[in-house]
C-alpha cells in the first residue's frame, strides 16, 4: 500500500497543530504541505497534485465548498472534511467526501477514515497510479459554479458570475473576460460547459462560451451558422455543431 | 370544595410535568422511527454513489469495457461481497451504441440486452451533464407477475388479499466518459428498505418507549402524591424551572462553533502548552458562569456586560492568534449604570463572524462606551486587508443577533433606544444609544 500524499488547510493554527500532531501517527498518511487558507491551498493543489486534503469548511475568503469548485477535476484530491460542527454533513457527502471528522478530531477516527479509504482502493482502486487522471474522481455534485478566483500576479481575485461576459481558449490557455479584463482559468472549455448554468451560459464554438447576457447581435451566415457580436464589440462565430441550442434561444 | 379547588391548583404544575412526559415520550418513539429512516436513506445514498463512482473508476480504459466477461466478474465481486451490506436490487454496465443501447454486464444476467426506458433516460441525463444522476423512487412490489416460479410461496403471501407493498429504491447512474467521448454508464439501484434485524430494531424502540411512558406516568404521580404530601409543590417547580430557563438561556446562548473550535484548541494546548491549556479552561469556565448568572438576574451593570465581552474576546484571541486584536474602553461609570443582560455580547460576536472571520489576516474589535446623560456603545470592527487576498462574500441575512438585540432594545426602551449597523469595506460599525440612560429604572425586561 502507497502513502497517501496529503494536503491539510485550516485557518486556526492551533487547529492545524492538532491535526499533523495526530496525522504524523497514521502510516499511510504522508503529510507534504499544510495552508493557512484556501487560496495557498488552491495553489498548493496545483503545484502538487496530493493524493488527499483535509479541508476546514469555514475559512477566510473561501469555505471548504467553494474551494473544491475552484480545482479542475483532474486534479481534484480526495476529500475529508475536517470541521467544528455537524450542520454541513449532508452537503459534505454531496460533493463525494470520502469523510466528515468533527473537531476535536479522536485519532481512531482519523485512523478509520484513512483505513476506509484504503479498503475501498484495495478492493476497487489497485492502480491508482495508472488510472487517467479524469477518472480519478468525477465532478462532485456541488451545483453551478457562481464564482471564479484567479490569480493575477501575486493578487488573487474573485469574479462573480454576472461579471463574466465569455469563456474563450487561445494558444492551450482558457481565458475569462470580465469587464474587458481577459484572465486565465484552469479550467477547460468542456470543464467550463458541465460547472456553468446553461441558463446563462452558452458553448457557440469548439473554442468559445458566451453568457446571454453579453450578445448584442445575430447575423445568420447561412448554413446553421451565425456571427454573433457581443455588447463590447467581440464578434465569434458559431459553428454548426452548437447551431441547435442557439436556434432554441433565438426562437425564445 | 374550597379545599379541593386549592388542591388542584397546586398541583398544576405537576399535571403540565405528566402531559410533558407523555408528549415527550410518544414524540421520542416517532422520532426514532423518523430518525432511523432518515439515517438508512442517507448512508445509502452515499454509499451508493461512492460505490458507482468507484466502480466507474476501476474502469481502466475503453479497451475493457469491450471485455465483457471481465466487466461480469467485477460486478459479480461487487454484489457478493461481504463487506458490503447494500442489498442490490440491480447493478449494471450499459453501453451506448448507435441509437440503442444494450446492458453487457449485470447481476441479474437475465437482464442482458433489456434496457428500460427509465434506464435509458438516466443514461442520456447523465451523459449529458457528465454526472452521476440519483434518484430515489418507489416502485410496486410486482412478485405475482414474476415469471420466476422458483419460489411460490413467498409469492403467494406477497399478493395476499390483493395487497401490495410498495418497495423504495436509490438509483444512480454514472457516466462512462473517455477522452471527452460519453460510451455509456453504470447503473446500480439499490433497496431503501430496511433490512429484517433492522425493522426488528425500529419495533424494540418502540416498545421500550411506551414501556419507559408508562413508568415515567407512575413515578409522576408517585410523586406528586408524595409532594402532595409534604406541601413541597411549590418549591419543586419553581426550582426546576428555575434550572431548566437557566440551561435555556446557556444554549440559546453557546454557539456550537463557538463551543467546539474552543474545545479543539483545548485539545491542541493540552499537549503543546499546559499553561495556555489552563488560562483557556478558567476563561470558558467564567464566561459560562456569567452567562448562567446572566439569565438569573435579568439586568446587570455595564461593567460586569464589559467582563464577559473581555472573557469571550479572550478565549476567541487563543484560537485566532494574531488575526484578533481588541480594544475596551469606557468614559461612563462602570457600576451605576444598569443595562440589560447579554445587549453589548451580540454585537461582538456578529463582529467577528462576519467582520474578522472574513478576513486572511483578521483585525481588531474597538469597543468604545461614550455619552453623557445617554449611553452610547459603539462595537468597530476595522479588518487587516491584505490586498493579495479578497474577503469571503458577505453573508446576508445571517444577523439574528443583531435583530434579537433590536427587539430586546425595544421592549425595554421603546423609542428611546435605537441601534445602527453600518458596513463598509474594510469593516463595519454597530452603535447602540440610550436616552437619558439614568432615567431608567431596571427590574423588569
Amino acid at each position: 500500500m502507497g502513502m497517501y500524499r496529503s494536503i491539510l488547510v485550516d485557518d486556526e493554527e492551533l487547529a492545524r497543530n492538532r491535526l499533523k500532531k495526530l496525522l504524523f501517527q497514521v502510516d499511510s498518511v504522508d503529510l507534504i504541505a499544510e495552508a493557512d487558507n484556501p487560496f495557498t491551498c488552491i495553489e498548493l493543489i496545483g503545484e502538487l497534485n496530493p493524493d488527499l486534503l483535509f479541508l476546514d469548511i469555514q475559512m477566510p475568503g473561501l469555505n471548504g465548498f467553494e474551494l473544491i469548485q475552484q480545482i479542475p477535476s483532474n486534479i481534484l484530491p480526495l476529500i475529508i472534511f475536517v470541521t467544528a460542527y455537524d450542520q454541513y454533513a449532508l452537503r459534505a457527502f454531496e460533493s463525494l467526501a470520502i469523510d466528515y471528522l468533527l473537531k476535536p478530531v479522536k485519532l481512531s477516527q482519523l485512523q478509520n477514515s484513512v483505513s476506509k479509504l484504503e479498503s475501498l482502493e484495495n478492493r476497487f482502486l489497485k492502480h491508482r497510479e495508472n488510472l487517467p487522471t479524469s477518472q480519478r474522481q468525477s465532478n462532485p455534485l456541488t451545483g453551478y459554479i457562481k464564482r471564479f478566483v484567479l490569480k493575477m500576479g501575486k493578487k488573487w481575485i474573485i469574479i462573480e458570475e454576472p461579471e463574466v461576459d465569455l469563456f474563450f481558449t487561445e494558444d492551450k490557455y482558457c481565458y475569462l473576460r470580465s469587464k474587458g479584463i481577459d484572465s486565465i482559468v484552469n479550467f477547460t472549455l468542456q470543464e467550463l460547459e458541465e460547472k456553468l448554468d446553461p441558463s446563462t451560459f452558452i458553448r457557440v464554438h469548439r473554442s468559445t462560451i458566451i453568457a446571454y447576457k453579453s450578445i448584442k447581435s445575430f447575423r445568420s451566415l447561412g448554413s446553421a451558422r451565425f456571427e454573433i457580436e457581443l455588447i463590447d464589440g467581440y464578434k465569434v462565430i458559431s459553428s454548426r455543431y452548437y447551431s441547435h441550442v442557439l436556434k432554441k434561444y433565438l426562437v425564445g | 370544595m374550597q379545599n379541593i379547588l386549592g388542591y388542584l391548583k397546586q398541583m398544576r404544575y405537576a399535571i403540565m410535568v405528566i402531559l410533558l412526559v407523555i408528549i415527550a415520550s410518544t414524540t421520542l418513539a416517532f422520532y426514532n422511527l423518523k430518525q432511523f429512516e432518515e439515517f438508512s436513506t442517507f448512508n445509502l445514498q452515499r454509499e451508493g454513489i461512492l460505490l458507482s463512482h468507484i466502480l466507474s473508476a476501476s474502469i481502466v480504459s475503453r479497451e475493457d469495457l469491450e471485455n465483457t466477461s471481465g466487466l461480469q466478474a467485477r460486478i459479480d465481486r461487487f454484489t457478493t461481497s461481504s463487506e458490503s451490506n447494500i442489498k442490490f436490487i440491480e447493478l449494471n454496465i450499459m453501453l451506448l451504441e448507435g441509437d440503442g443501447s444494450i446492458i453487457v454486464a449485470s447481476n441479474e444476467p437475465g437482464n442482458i440486452e433489456e434496457t428500460s426506458e427509465e434506464e435509458h433516460e438516466n443514461l442520456l441525463s447523465s451523459l449529458k451533464y457528465g454526472k452521476p444522476v440519483v434518484f430515489i423512487g418507489v416502485e410496486e412490489d410486482n412478485d405475482e407477475d414474476d415469471e420466476n416460479d422458483a419460489h411460490p410461496i413467498s409469492d403467494k403471501s406477497a399478493s395476499f388479499g390483493g395487497f401490495q407493498k410498495e418497495k423504495r429504491f436509490l438509483s444512480v447512474t454514472t457516466p462512462l466518459i473517455f477522452d471527452g467521448k460519453g460510451l455509456g454508464s453504470i447503473n446500480t439501484k439499490l433497496s431503501l428498505d430496511p433490512v429484517d434485524e433492522k425493522t426488528g430494531l425500529i419495533r424494540l424502540s418502540l416498545q421500550i418507549a411506551t414501556i419507559i411512558e408508562i413508568v415515567m406516568v407512575l413515578a409522576g404521580f408517585a410523586i406528586l402524591v408524595k409532594l402532595f404530601m409534604d406541601e413541597k409543590v411549590n418549591l419543586l417547580t419553581e426550582e426546576s424551572m428555575r434550572y431548566l430557563a437557566e440551561l435555556k438561556a446557556l444554549q440559546a446562548q453557546i454557539n456550537p462553533h463557538f463551543l467546539f473550535n474552543t474545545l479543539n484548541s483545548l485539545a491542541s494546548l493540552i499537549s503543546a502548552s499546559p499553561e495556555r491549556a489552563e488560562n483557556l479552561t478558567i476563561e470558558v469556565s467564567e464566561l459560562f458562569r456569567k452567562i448562567l448568572g446572566a439569565s438569573r438576574k435579568g439586568w446587570w451593570t455595564l461593567g460586569e456586560e464589559l467582563e464577559l465581552i473581555r472573557n469571550y474576546l479572550n478565549i476567541e484571541s487563543v484560537r485566532l492568534g494574531k488575526n484578533l486584536k481588541f480594544s475596551i474602553s469606557s468614559s461612563q461609570p462602570l457600576d451605576t449604570i444598569f443595562i440589560p443582560c447579554l445587549v453589548i455580547e451580540p454585537l461582538v460576536e456578529n463582529a467577528i463572524l462576519h467582520g474578522i472571520n472574513t478576513s486572511v489576516l483578521g483585525g481588531k474589535i474597538v469597543i468604545d462606551i461614550k455619552g453623557d446623560t445617554d449611553l452610547v456603545v459603539i462595537v468597530e470592527d476595522i479588518l487587516t486587508i491584505d490586498e493579495n487576498y479578497p474577503l469571503s462574500e458577505a453573508s446576508k441575512g445571517e444577523n439574528i443577533g443583531i435583530k434579537n438585540v433590536c427587539k430586546r432594545l425595544n421592549l425595554v426602551y421603546g423609542n428611546a433606544a435605537e441601534l445602527n449597523l453600518t458596513t463598509h469595506q474594510e469593516g463595519a460599525i454597530a452603535v447602540i444609544t440610550i436616552k437619558n440612560i439614568r432615567s431608567f429604572k431596571y427590574g423588569n425586561v
